[in-house]
């Protein structure tokens, strides 16, 4: 913990060098039908970089099918990506031996949509959350118990009225919190958040973002947020990525990306959002999306969104769209970028019926 | 498709609920899930339960349509058009559900059979409703149905297994099966809970569509009240097996009286607030509906708890017009001498 500590002191000398940092990260996977023969590869996760710096929150947006846990996955090695880099503190996690990337991932630290599912049903409470820092080996029984105490109180749940029990004697919500205090045992920098509160009831849901905003002022904590609620991920986030079949589409500054949402995929999202407000006049999500989610086996060629877009000219088909910076640290992969005529990509073709000639490819580059 | 022979519309709605109570009786204890609830559904019109795990919508929902458990013990009562569904015979509750009310559940993976074509689950239903319809007629009315919920390509997914359709997909199909026998009411559980945004977005479209082209009533439960915002003409906040607060939509969302309501509506993340804002979270959990309950059932999380709250239940009454609500310590009204 002692060189966790230092790491951290030294934050403020290091604010260039990030905290994360995943280039061109690549996962597949091959499917198998019956008699084992592949059937043709999972593209999961296709070309993903992204930064992240101590102390801040990413969240990460997308629906089922666009590769954002399996992204979260690939961070943590479990299992390694396919192709790509992922830096941590500058040390490259791929390829790393057990023994240090072990070492390596106690600074980053997971806590999952279903509490349940990842506390043991037979063990107690307080010893769940001793259970990471005897397997780290971390101070003896006794100050191993105190931490326990102190981890308890940091999460909100009182340790002489939580300490015995068992996870069929907590509540979601508590269930939540006893896995967010063990993701803490290690004093991490990173925590990766997979859809934490979504099988959460409303105001239980608002207690434990509360709780998980307190922990992040108070530790100084990272996150990787993962939900598909834009509205949840945009409440607690710096900046925010939002992905689609495996890409990146678009990754910004949290208030513009809403203010002035640059990806036809971003808006469908935001118009998908149901206001709590019933004076707000709601645009129907048909205009903004149309149809189903393509198969991951066989994406579409150029631009994988163009299947479902309701801005997609000829060219989305046959040259796909490069992340281009657009705003001050936002990006976003389309051609015809929302609001942002003078952006479109330069093609006459694509502004006329005709198909575009072959040279698109090397103006974008 | 408006071709039910309607009943005259009489001074009750469609759905009149009354009084109604369910306990659950299991190893000694009672559990009241339901505690007195009263409402309406009228013709054609969609009407939000709103509330958290628990809080009874689900049970009471289960109970208009008898299909509870055998240890639950339903009082009260359930008018459809007029006649009592409570302690209806099972044989006559038949010719009920189904064909008069339906239902759509959270999970249609679980909710379709996984070895069947999805064509013949359709038409199977239309079957159940009409015996004398010839397989070829219920076939193209199945066809019908699939493109009236428009599910693309409707003839080439006749064939297909459920395992082949995506979640959005196959809650289109249970959408179809439920509409089969053209019920006069809808029953939606959570329908759009466990899909992605967009296609939470395009089935809720789809229902409000369905629902005015059909002239058919909605029941919509769920736990979101932004969804009942924007999709419902009326709503009812449930809180312990009680209804708390109901009104027009407009109305309830102008001037929210009741402060668990508040609290419902101030714990959804806004588009609006800035990153990091903190949220407005009662603190605790529900009550315990095994155990006697004084007072009002919110009043250990109720921010204007007083003690009469705790000693005395609120009686949940029409106070202003069309707008119910139970508590002694309305927002944004000066505190009547108690």
């Amino acid at each position: 913990m002692g060189v966790l500590a230092s790491l951290r002191t030294g934050d403020q000398g290091v604010v260039n060098e990030p905290l994360l940092e995943v280039s061109n990260l690549v996962q597949e996977f091959t499917v198998r039908d019956r008699g084992g023969v592949k059937a043709g590869t999972v593209h999961a996760v296709s070309e993903v970089s992204l930064e992240l710096a101590a102390g801040e929150t990413l969240g990460l947006v997308g629906e089922t099918g666009s590769g954002k846990s399996t992204l979260a996955r690939a961070i943590l090695q479990a299992p390694p990506p396919k192709s790509g880099s992922v830096r941590l503190r500058g040390v490259e996690l791929v390829g790393l031996k057990r023994a240090r990337l072990t070492e390596a991932r106690r600074q980053v630290q997971m806590v999952f949509q279903d509490p349940f599912g990842s506390l043991d049903p037979k063990w107690r409470v307080r010893d769940l959350v001793e259970e990471p820092l005897i397997s780290f080996k971390v101070g003896d029984r006794t100050g191993r118990r105190r931490r326990v105490d102190e981890l308890l109180d940091l999460v909100g749940l009182d340790p002489a009225r939580f300490g015995a029990r068992r996870p069929r004697e907590l509540s979601g919500g508590q269930a939540q919190r006893v896995a967010i205090a063990r993701a803490l045992a290690l004093d991490p920098a990173l925590i990766i958040c997979d859809e934490p509160v979504s099988s959460l009831d409303v105001l239980i849901r608002a207690q434990v973002l509360n709780l998980l905003e307190r922990l992040r002022t108070e530790l100084g904590l990272a996150y990787l947020f993962i939900a598909h609620d834009l509205a949840l991920v945009k409440q607690v986030s710096d900046r925010v990525a939002v992905m689609y079949l495996g890409k990146l589409v678009e990754i910004g500054p949290a208030q513009s990306l809403y203010r002035e949402p640059l990806h036809p995929y971003t808006v469908a999202l935001l118009a998908s959002i149901p206001s709590p407000d019933p004076a707000v006049a709601r645009r129907p999500v048909a205009e903004t999306i149309r149809g189903e989610l393509p198969s991951p086996i066989d994406p579409p060629s150029g631009c994988r969104f163009r299947t479902r877009c309701p801005r997609a000219q000829d060219v989305c088909a046959t040259v796909e769209p490069p992340l281009r910076k657009l705003a001050d640290g936002h990006l976003t992969a389309c051609h015809f970028p929302v609001g942002r005529e003078d952006a479109a990509t330069p093609d006459p073709g694509a502004l006329e019926p005709a198909p575009l000639p072959g040279g698109a490819r090397g103006r974008l580059a | 498709m408006t071709t039910n022979g309607v009943a005259p519309a009489g001074p009750e709605g469609l759905l009149d609920v009354a009084d109604l109570r369910v306990d659950f009786h299991q190893a000694g204890r009672v559990v009241r899930a339901v505690d007195g609830l009263t409402y309406s559904v009228p013709r054609a019109r969609t009407v939000g339960l709103i509330g958290e795990s628990g809080c009874g919508k689900t049970v009471s929902s289960r109970a208009i349509m008898a299909l509870l458990p055998e240890s639950a013990r339903v009082t009260g009562s359930i008018r459809f058009e007029g006649r009592e569904l409570v302690g209806l015979a099972e044989r006559k509750m038949r010719a009920v559900r189904g064909s008069q009310i339906a239902m759509v559940f959270q999970d249609p993976a679980r909710s379709l059979n996984p070895t069947l074509r999805i064509g013949a689950q359709i038409t199977e239903a239309i079957h159940l409703h009409d015996s004398d319809v010839s397989k070829a007629a219920a076939q193209d009315r199945a066809v019908e149905l699939m493109e009236l919920v428009r599910l693309p390509a409707a003839r080439e997914r006749f064939r297909s297994y459920p395992h082949q359709l995506s979640g959005g997909m196959r809650q289109r199909v249970m959408i179809a099966i439920a509409l089969a026998a053209q019920p006069k009411l809808l029953i939606a559980d959570e329908a759009t809970t466990a899909l992605d945004v967009t296609t939470q977005a395009q089935i809720m479209e789809l229902l409000r569509d369905l629902q005015q082209r059909l002239g058919m009533a909605l029941i919509m439960i769920s736990h979101d009240l932004g969804l009942a915002a924007s999709f419902a003409d009326e709503v009812l906040v449930m809180y312990a097996g009680r209804g708390v607060e109901r009104a027009p939509t407009r109305k309830l969302f102008e001037h929210v009286r009741m402060p668990y309501t508040r609290a419902l509506l101030d714990a959804i993340p806004r588009l609006e607030n800035p990153p990091h804002s903190a949220l407005s979270a009662v603190p605790g959990q529900p009550p315990d509906l095994a155990s006697k309950q004084v007072g009002c059932p919110f009043s250990p999380r109720c921010p204007s708890v007083t003690e009469k709250c705790r000693e005395h239940a609120p009686p949940f009454e029409e106070q202003e017009r069309d707008h119910l609500w139970a508590c002694w310590h309305p927002c944004g009204l000066e505190t009547k001498g108690s």
